[in-house]
């Protein structure tokens, strides 16, 4: 959608040391061109009882976070402090956050009539008067003719009964602007909407020096940032008892190839680590992984690129 | 796979195996049960009502009729690849599954009107609200930071308080308030629309002698009911109520990961309220003990002192096994104590939240004891808990000893499993690994209660007693411990 030449910046909202992604463009762009999908963590509104199926936000680990600031795609801004504060600052960029608000509700109830009025009209021509009475009774106290057949529609609402919905952006289809606009007739008392990111309200975004805030990576971050580099996706491993979860292509297609863990080069490795999760691997039809940076005297002096020195073996239980 | 190891070349390459279409049938099966992470949003997509076909009028009323309960085992997982192969099939499956789940995650939360709550975030209201009352109570007055214009539908069957004892004329002391869990997931679902109020909360709530609702009418100018207050996004939520552990009027990400995983499966949390644990025993002694110490003698929890060296059993005169035990057991067990002196828990491990089963005649403000009592501990950050801190985890819950009534089966032999994995107490801990949550259960288990002696002395005497029979003779002290220590062992 917003992907034209020069991408603006993924931003990361830091909340309590977590570290989330709202914008489905930028989850979408960061899975497409960075091998970074992370977990959905919300709760889908569309199907809000059960969760298999997971919405927005997505929890980046902070080595993900890390990984893509190093690589001068994304910025962390700790929302803790900076998104209320935007708030409170009642400034211009309000209006503008209230405008996309109404545009999105306008959007909806005007697509909402369109399908309401293409029932009507199927209705007139089956000849199904009768429910449609039935239908009035349920909302009796409704303002408008044209919003008494709206009203009833709440329960397929809730499971996210319009298509258009979908789309946060006006789609100009012109020829079913309703004669008085929508907005100041209704808009505010009858519609909800509740954007998925603040938008116009975090503008502009805080400099890139001034309010970003920090990353504290874990110490198995270069074996990730190496990982990561060689284009795999990663996600957390607390089901394989391992740091990461490696997946040779997006996991909506491909199943994971290896359990990693980073070790510091110079530390003792027990056996029984290795056993364990090879054994473990073993199961899960994966191979274990494990890698760290080689430390030497020469490379103390760039610390900067985390993803190079880093060697990974793999252990993959022998057949007797 | 019969091959040699001490010839490499012999061996097939991994490579091989895994292409072989039977392998890899395999590695489906015991992956999808594995890998939860990854669900196919194509097949999600359609099942959503409305999704199907392109908002055509049609289609959109044939959906509606359609269940809107989407229950995940409904839709089948998937198939999944090894790796990639380059095909443009594979590439177009994945690129259907992207755009799907692009689409499906574009929805923004709309509702129509009676369809939603309205609820305005007043992080400071309660603040000065004296801490001592929090005990009685149990309401976490001084987090409540979200109160509700009017309580709508199923969900505040369990959520959201109004603030009894509360002072009349305090604005908003009538109306429902919430938590920040609570509000957070309301406006997840979609059921909440979360507004930053722009006046004071008289504005919002103006106390009976104002005249009602006047106030209100005059502030709503050309942008209607907007210049009362933004209503905010679901990242501002985010950024409003996660916090770190302890902060007032805010939950932790992984507390509230977990709070709403258990609330989207059908569980009702509430926060950890010691209220609700019925009162530890006052009389030492349940009924269940007191049957215990019926046939089993009191002396028998402290272990004997044994000399050196010499026989763990002394020579002697032996009528029942239990005396016999009783002088072979060395090292002290385990014994669960209704009433421990424990201190209370600290830090993560700290019961965070009371699980109920969904029931007809749920009230939220008459909570019944919960079934489940969760912790909630970072994977990252928490290391496994010492048993210092398993110890005032589990004695911090209440004392659940297995019996016919907690549902551990009754006394008998053939229920000592089912009381073993019972426990005394029993307590869940959610790991939470950046968004994925594992649940572990503890349990206090006494395994030193349940005693196998006692049974053979409890039969009826026949066969093999009648060495103790004959051993009678012999008196104390005679030659014939050893034997007597044998029959112990049979």
């Amino acid at each position: 959608m917003t992907s034209s030449s020069p991408r603006p910046h993924v931003r990361i909202s830091k909340a309590a040391n977590r570290y989330l992604v709202f914008d489905i463009d930028d989850v979408m762009y960061l899975r497409r061109n960075h091998n970074i999908c992370s977990v959905f963590v919300g709760t889908m509104p569309q199907a809000p009882q059960q969760s298999a199926f997971m919405g927005l936000p997505i929890e980046l680990m902070a080595e993900e976070a890390q990984v893509l600031v190093e690589k001068n795609v994304a910025f962390v801004v700790d929302d803790s402090n900076y998104h209320p504060a935007r708030i409170a600052a009642a400034g211009p960029q309000d209006r503008q956050y209230l405008g996309a608000v109404k545009t999105v509700t306008s959007d909806a109830q005007r697509s909402m009539r369109e399908q309401t009025e293409a029932r009507k009209a199927m209705y007139a021509n089956k000849g199904t008067s009768k429910k449609k009475e039935k239908k009035n009774k349920q909302a009796p106290d409704t303002q408008t003719s044209e919003d008494v057949t709206v009203a009833p529609l709440a329960d397929a609402e809730e499971a996210g009964a319009a298509t258009s919905l979908f789309d946060t952006t006006p789609e100009p289809t012109a020829a079913t602007t309703t004669k008085n606009s929508p907005v100041t007739r209704e808009a505010p008392e009858a519609w909800m909407a509740t954007l998925t990111t603040s938008g116009a309200l975090l503008t502009p975004s805080p400099g890139q020096d001034e309010q970003l805030a920090s990353v504290d990576v874990p110490a198995s971050y270069p074996l990730y940032a190496h990982l990561q580099d060689k284009g795999y996706f990663m996600m957390p491993g607390l089901r394989f008892g391992c740091d990461y979860n490696v997946y040779p292509g997006d996991p909506l297609r491909f199943h994971s190839h290896f359990q990693a863990t980073g070790f510091q080069w110079n530390e003792d490795i027990k056996l029984l680590d290795l056993v364990t999760g090879g054994r473990l691997g073993t199961n899960v039809k994966k191979s274990f992984l494990i890698g760290g940076r080689v430390e030497s005297e020469e490379q103390h002096k760039d610390n900067t690129d985390a993803a190079h020195d880093v060697r990974a073996f793999s252990i993959e239980w022998a057949a007797m | 796979m019969a091959y040699d190891d001490e010839d490499p070349t012999a061996t097939p390459p991994p490579a091989i195996a895994r292409d072989d279409p039977s392998t890899v049938e395999i590695e489906d099966v015991e992956d999808a049960e594995a890998d939860e992470a990854v669900s196919d949003f194509r097949k999600f997509a359609s099942s959503l009502p409305g999704a199907a076909n392109g908002g055509g009028g049609g289609g959109a009323l044939k959906n509606k009729k359609a269940a809107p309960h989407v229950s995940g085992k409904t839709i089948r997982r998937g198939e999944k690849d090894f790796e990639s192969h380059g095909t443009r099939l594979q590439e177009n499956a994945l690129e259907t599954s992207r755009t799907a789940m692009h689409d499906v995650l574009s929805y923004t939360r709309m509702r129509v009107p009676d369809n939603y709550m309205t609820g305005w975030y007043f992080p400071d209201h309660w603040a000065q609200e004296a801490g001592e009352d929090e005990k009685p109570e149990g309401l976490w007055r001084r987090d409540r930071v979200v109160a509700l214009e009017a309580e709508k539908g199923q969900m505040t069957k369990s959520m959201g308080r109004v603030l009894r004892g509360a002072p009349k004329n305090v604005p908003g002391w009538d109306k429902a308030w919430l938590l920040p869990e609570e509000a957070l997931y309301l406006v997840e679902r979609g059921d909440l629309l979360l507004r930053w109020p722009r006046g004071s909360i008289e504005d919002i709530f103006p106390l009976p002698e104002e005249v009602d609702g006047l106030k209100r009418e005059v502030a709503r100018g050309e942008d209607g009911d907007y210049e009362l207050g933004l209503p905010l996004s679901l990242q501002a939520a985010y950024s409003l109520f996660i916090g770190h552990e302890g902060d007032r009027g805010k939950v932790t990400l992984e507390k509230f990961q977990v709070y709403s995983q258990l609330r989207r499966t059908g569980y009702l949390v509430s926060r950890a309220n010691p209220r609700l644990d019925p009162p530890p025993p006052s009389d030492t002694q349940t009924l269940w003990q007191r049957l215990f110490a019926l046939i089993s003698s009191p002396k028998s929890d402290t272990p004997e002192s044994h000399p050196a060296m010499g026989p763990l059993v002394k020579p002697g005169l032996y009528r029942s096994y239990e005396s016999v035990y009783h002088q072979l057991s060395l090292i002290p067990r385990h014994k669960p104590t209704p009433n421990p002196n424990t201190p209370a828990p600290e830090g993560p491990f700290t019961v965070a939240y009371y699980v109920f089963k969904s029931r007809p005649g749920f009230t939220k403000t008459n909570l019944p004891p919960p079934d489940f009592r969760i912790a909630v501990v970072n994977a990252r950050t928490t290391d496994v808990p010492d048993l210092a801190e398993m110890e005032a985890l589990l004695d911090s819950t209440p004392w659940d000893p297995p019996n016919a009534r907690s549902g551990a089966g009754g006394p008998g032999i053939g229920h000592m499993y089912q009381r073993l994995k019972h426990g005394w107490r029993n307590v869940i801990v959610a790991v939470n690994d950046n968004g994925m949550v594992s649940y572990l259960e503890f349990m206090e288990t006494a395994f030193g209660e349940e005693r196998l002696f006692e049974r053979f002395d409890a039969k009826p005497r026949q066969g093999g007693k009648k060495s103790s029979a004959r051993n009678q003779k012999g008196g104390r002290g005679g030659g014939r411990g050893g034997r007597g220590g044998r029959g112990g062992r049979r």
